[in-house]
């Protein structure tokens, strides 16, 4: 069963953007509405002026065809009528004078303007504004025009009150601002879809992921179909996965060894002191129940003695004090030491050494006595090893070779780990507990070198030590 | 000879005290620092076996405070190995070193030695029961026959019969014959020893090189 997905407070990826998408067509669905506003406006002007213009000049037109003013005066409702919309202005005087047609049913107040001599044309820039009490523009001109052929002359005076604009322009505007809201909601909602429908891969990711627990490290991220940027997430995600399986397998297998190291001689220990402490025994069965009991002791201090070692050299705690020491006297010395058991099982060593190696001596010759042990355990019998040592620029490299029996290139990957031993039938063996080549590796690891193994040909096994350099040595 | 202990361990404290007494030693036991430094300030002791963690007053403290009143030697016991630790005990004076667990009798075996610093003198040749080694001549004679021993073995013959009557333990073996400073876990002292017998004991119906069993080896003329 996996785990609920834990809440996840503050906002999703997915609303984040949303929002921000809804801000950014705001804006620019925004400015929009004012440009198209702007030009509207700008052309709905644009027209007033041209028929304001066009109606101005048709009085003067027609008022070049009459023969007086008297005319005009006489049929006033016939030039009040002649603009188009009831609330636009229209003013006739002769100049100075009161009007003598005055349509100007807003009581409008003309602004100041100089007329138009008669002959030049009415234009845009001759126009003027005012605003009407309601807000309403108000375009205005005022012009001379000759009335007949007796030289009089009368001051039209015309303005376009904008009403039909303004209330065009309100619709409008409004019609705007709802396409615009319309704009962004739906603009926010489609991005919103489509951000959720992109981030589905996103979504069954983390719903995967929180499918892996301890017992469940086998699982992995799909990588098919994916996005390319999340495909390199899920493959690094799987990738540290791997190496965390891995680790777990580890450890799991290290603490079931070692449950199995320690339990087995403090169960020893246990059972035979309660079985001894049963019933009244003789002097002799005592002494044999101490006797194995300290042996089971000293093994239980080797293994915690070894573990405690692994476990400071796993935190490097260890400072590792370097000499150079002599590799052929050194050599000579350990198979000195071991010389007699390998003679119990008739084999003998070929030693080939020169040179120096930098390192801690304590260290070498245990890491160095690992290797000759095992060679010498697991070695056939009547055979020699091997043991090779020189030294270059680049450090010091120390071989131990044997006769063995055929190993599989699985069990020599497995061979440095901890508590692994070739053969299971072993653990009987209390001299060895499977923690020889794990020390190994650990001390190559404190002096910056490797530990390999290898199978030079055929019925042979080969340990190689490399020691870094005094050069290479980081201090 | 006296033998202060100073552990606050009560088991460990009492079977020291047994067994160091067993072992012929005046042993008293103090189970705090601060009641170790008393004792140690006012009786007359030969040697201190000071347990390093202490509740209290430390075994640092006390070894310091001991030897500014006395040139008193200290056998450290510990159960912290790092090399810090050591290097401090040893310029605190510390005489030697036992990281727990220990084995009693390398215990036993390093205190004899801490006493007996600068008395012996080496003699040249040594005559135990019909056996005689000369350690000048590199010869060694049983019954008045020439018993020929390659180098390693006159050096083992030699360690334990100028230790006669000691139990030496396999890893106090390794270290003085071979220089092998560390639990090899091997049995590489016993067939060395089985092979000294071989040539040693082995024609002969005395038999010199005693097992001492879960310890080691010890030379003696009783059996």
């Amino acid at each position: 069963m996996s785990p609920p997905t834990p809440a996840v407070g503050g906002w999703t990826l997915t609303t984040r953007v949303t929002a921000l998408f809804a801000l950014m067509t705001s804006l620019v669905v925004t400015g929009l509405g004012f440009y198209l506003d702007r030009s509207a406006g700008q052309a709905l002007s644009q027209r007033a002026d041209q028929a304001l213009i066009g109606r101005v000049e048709h009085f003067r037109n027609l008022m070049h065809d009459l023969y007086n003013v008297e005319q005009m005066e006489q049929r006033p409702a016939l030039f009040e009528s002649m603009m188009g919309n009831e609330q636009d202005v229209r003013i006739f005087r002769r100049q100075g004078e009161a009007p003598f047609i005055q349509s100007n049913p807003d009581h409008l107040v003309p602004p100041a303007m100089t007329p138009l001599p008669v002959g030049s044309p009415v234009s845009s820039a001759s126009l003027r504004t005012s605003q009407r009490a309601d807000g309403v523009r108000v375009r205005w001109v005022s012009a001379l025009a000759d009335v007949g052929k007796g030289g009089d002359t009368v001051e039209i005076v015309a303005a376009y009150v904008m009403v039909q604009e303004a209330r065009m322009m309100r619709s409008y505007r409004w019609r705007i601002a709802g396409a615009a809201a319309a704009a962004v909601v739906l603009t926010a909602l489609l991005g919103f879809l489509l951000l959720r429908r992109g981030l589905q891969p996103l979504e069954a990711m983390s719903q995967r992921a929180a499918q892996i627990t301890p017992d469940h490290l086998s699982a992995r991220l799909d990588q098919e179909g994916m996005p390319a940027e999340l495909r390199r997430v899920a493959l690094s995600f799987n990738a540290m996965l791997d190496r965390l399986e891995a680790g777990y397998a580890h450890l799991a297998q290290f603490s079931g060894d070692l449950a199995h190291e320690i339990r087995t001689p403090i169960n020893v220990l246990m059972g035979q002191s309660q079985v001894a402490l049963g019933q009244r025994r003789s002097p002799e069965e005592y002494e044999q129940v101490l006797e194995s009991n300290v042996e089971e002791l000293q093994r239980l201090s080797r293994i915690v003695e070894n573990i405690l070692f692994l476990a400071q050299a796993d935190h490097a705690a260890l400072a590792v004090e370097r000499n150079a020491l002599d590799l052929a006297e050194e050599l000579g010395r350990i198979t000195d030491y071991f010389e007699g058991i390998a003679d119990e099982r008739g084999m003998r060593f070929d030693v080939q050494a020169a040179g120096q190696c930098q390192a801690n001596l304590i260290m070498w010759r245990r890491v160095v006595s690992n290797l000759v042990i095992n060679a010498v355990r697991y070695g056939r019998a009547e055979s020699t090893i091997r043991i090779l040592a020189e030294s270059d620029g680049e450090g010091s490299r120390i071989m131990v070779e044997n006769r063995s029996e055929d190993v599989t290139a699985q069990a020599m990957a497995r061979m440095f780990d901890r508590f692994y031993r070739g053969d299971r039938s072993r653990s009987a063996f209390t001299e060895s507990n499977g923690l020889g080549l794990a020390i190994v590796k650990a001390i190559m690891a404190l002096h910056g070198g490797t530990a390999a193994v290898e199978c030079p040909a055929p019925g042979w096994i080969r340990f190689s030590l490399r020691f870094p350099s005094a050069a290479a040595v980081p201090s | 000879m006296a033998i202060l202990v100073i552990e606050d361990d009560p088991k460990t404290g009492d079977y020291l005290r047994k067994g160091l007494r067993e072992s012929g030693y005046a042993v008293d036991l103090a189970r705090n620092g601060a009641d170790g430094l008393h004792m140690a300030l006012e009786q007359d002791y030969d040697l201190v076996v000071l347990d390093v963690m202490l509740p209290g007053l430390d075994g640092w403290q006390v070894a310091l405070a001991a030897q500014c009143a006395h040139d008193l030697p200290v056998l450290f016991l510990t159960a912290r190995d790092h090399v810090d630790d050591r290097i401090r005990g040893l310029q605190l004076g510390a005489d030697d070193y036992l990281v727990k667990p220990f084995s009693f009798t390398e215990l036993v075996l390093r205190i004899r030695t801490l006493l007996r610093r600068g008395v012996t003198r080496e003699a040249e040749v040594y005559e135990i029961a019909d056996l005689q080694l000369d350690h000048v001549r590199h010869k060694v004679t049983r019954q008045g026959v020439n018993i020929a021993l390659t180098n390693k073995e006159f050096m083992l013959l030699h360690l334990l019969i100028k230790r006669q009557g000691e139990a030496l333990s396999r890893s106090v073996i390794a270290s003085q014959i071979w220089d092998m400073n560390f639990d090899s876990d091997t049995n590489v002292v016993d067939v060395a020893i089985k092979r000294l017998r071989a040539k040693i004991d082995a024609p002969f119906d005395k038999k010199l090189i005693h097992t001492v069993r879960s310890v080691g080896y010890m030379f003696s003329e009783e059996p």
